[in-house]
């Protein structure tokens, strides 16, 4: 079953000077089409400017498409009167974590979504509960976001969407501002929300390591898709993504230059390990 | 360091003025400022003394915490009790040139400084004993009489949090704006206040920009969290009176009683 269905979608930037008239349009997604599968882990991957973002927005209605039409969960995002039960089905983190709490305490933080949803007060409780310790960040409840790290704020922001229910989380470049270790942190827990809520996760990243562990990756350029598979299937093609000027792992890149030096490893090896059982396997055949 | 910033000066400790609903201790300030304008009386001023005591005692904030807001007035302070000291027409003290004391500048300055200084530290009371959370939270159920008259009340309220809750954030991004700026030979330091001024366009414009930034992220970060303005939301916390809150308001309607009445005594 899909979760999200968007069909030919078309979204264009136009820019204009003071007199209103039109001087320019750049197209951010050009008869772009995808479904999403529930339950599932989703990359999206691009250079910047490929449209990724404008896609993400377009997923829980923040935007609207030119032409085409988005299905979260079978409605559409076009439709005004279930902009609301999008947005709660489908919860979205952005880039900079300070720019998405608005409180001073982290429980009333993971809170504010159910407040905005008209959820009963007790109810806002328990679910400000579960959404910490989905997050696992119970620890931290009375705190003030400005004493946490950029990861653990990271993860208050995916708590605050989880403490809404939502079916699918959209994150747009999650990590993008974050160092190593908090970044590690947000990745080990949107995987764990994945395998253990059963929460569908579209993670739009240019970090090719973090798509090494998705169900499927989907390359975009251009506001256009590209390449769409499993992650061995996509990495196997490494010519064409750098091309695109989307560097692949580095495990997978020296597995690709060794190959090509005649050593016979198979094609989109993704781990460290992987690598080393393979180039065992080739010097004792 | 610069994280440790809180606005309305919030001092943590547990006491019962502590555990009171902020809209009680919201009117309860504005009943003791109306209060110090009902009487002139000498018996009020003793009243009020004794009432502002009182609650400090009961707040368990140090009193030197309490006076530290006495600081931003007392150019206010010194000037108004010296026109009042010197400009009262009445019986002579002494005179000094043009300038004359008298008895009655004596008395009418040394009552005003009482009001001005009691003034601040009421309302200091207030808010050190209540956490700009609450505050806002408070006043957005306080005032919700003024939404029947088209005020914005909970718009203004969210304001208000999500400023409290940038201010910190901002100081730390002009904090490492200025240190950039430094590092490329701006000087912030020297000069005139002209000059200083001048250099604070360098700083001021990509804070303002950041600033601007930062907002329309968080419109849309607060867009995709269901937030469609002050209808149909919930609390998390709601704001409910505790037993303690009914003997607060008991408390403050007979002082006030007692204040309107002090005026119909001898002194």
């Amino acid at each position: 079953m899909n979760i999200i269905e968007a069909a030919h979608l078309i979204f264009e930037y136009v820019s204009r000077d003071e007199n209103d008239n039109v001087t320019g349009v750049s197209t951010a997604l050009n008869d772009f089409s995808i479904d999403i599968e529930k339950g599932s882990f989703v990359c999206i991957l691009g250079h910047n400017g490929s449209g990724k973002s404008t896609l993400a927005k377009l997923f829980n209605g923040l935007q609207l498409p030119k032409e085409g039409t988005v299905l979260v969960s079978g409605m559409n995002t076009a439709d005004e009167d279930s902009l609301l039960s999008v947005r709660k089905t489908a919860g979205m983190v952005f880039q900079n974590p300070d720019n998405q709490i608005i409180s001073n305490v982290v429980e009333e933080d993971v809170g504010f979504g159910p407040e905005n949803l008209g959820v009963a007060s007790d109810d806002i409780w328990k679910r400000v509960e579960d959404a910490l310790a989905a997050v696992n960040m119970q620890a931290y409840r009375l705190k003030s976001p400005n004493r946490l790290s950029g990861g653990q704020k990271q993860r208050v922001a995916i708590a605050g969407i989880m403490a809404m229910k939502p079916q699918v989380i959209i994150l747009d470049e999650p990590t993008a501002m974050l160092d190593p270790s908090g970044r590690k942190d947000v990745l080990r827990t949107i995987h764990e929300l994945n395998k253990k809520e059963g929460i569908t996760i579209v993670l739009i990243t240019h970090y090719m390591e973090e798509a090494a562990d998705a169900d499927r990756i989907v390359v975009m350029s251009g506001g256009r898709l590209v390449m769409d598979g499993t992650p061995e299937e996509v990495f196997s093609r490494v010519e064409e993504l750098k091309e695109l000027e989307l560097a692949v792992p580095q495990v997978t890149e020296l597995a690709w230059l060794l190959r090509k030096r005649g050593l016979d490893l198979p094609e989109g090896i993704l781990s460290r390990q992987e690598l080393v059982d393979s180039l065992r396997k080739y010097i004792h055949a | 360091m610069l994280r440790d910033i809180t606005i309305g000066q919030y001092y943590p400790t547990e006491s019962v003025i502590h555990r009171l609903d902020p809209r009680t201790k919201l009117f309860g300030t504005v009943v003791f400022l109306v209060s110090l304008f009902v009487s002139r009386q000498l018996s009020a001023y003793i009243l009020a003394t004794l009432f502002l005591f009182g609650v400090i005692r009961l707040s368990n904030v140090p009193f030197k915490f309490i006076t530290k807001g006495l600081k931003g007035v007392i150019f206010l302070l010194i000037l108004s009790v010296s026109f009042n000291l010197f400009l009262t027409p009445g019986r002579e003290i002494f005179r000094l040139g043009f300038l004359k004391m008298t008895w009655e500048g004596l008395q009418i300055s040394a009552f005003m400084a009482l009001r001005l200084i009691y003034l601040v530290l009421g309302s200091s009371v207030m808010t050190l004993t209540t956490t700009p959370t609450q505050l806002t939270d408070g006043l957005e159920r306080g005032l919700g009489i003024l939404k029947k008259f088209g005020v914005p009340v909970h718009e203004i309220a969210m304001m208000m949090s999500i400023a409290l809750r940038f201010i910190p954030i901002l100081i730390e991004e002009t904090d490492k704006i200025m240190k950039a700026q430094m590092a490329r030979g701006a000087d912030f330091e020297s000069g005139g206040l002209v000059q200083k001024a001048k250099a604070m366009i360098p700083l001021l414009v990509p804070l303002f920009i950041s600033a601007f930034r930062r907002a329309s992220d968080l419109a849309m970060a607060m867009e995709a969290r269901c937030y469609h303005g002050g209808e149909g939301r919930t609390k998390m916390k709601p704001l409910v009176y505790a037993a303690r809150d009914r003997i607060a308001y008991l408390v403050l309607w007979l002082y006030l009683a007692a204040m309107i009445g002090s005026r119909f005594l001898p002194l």
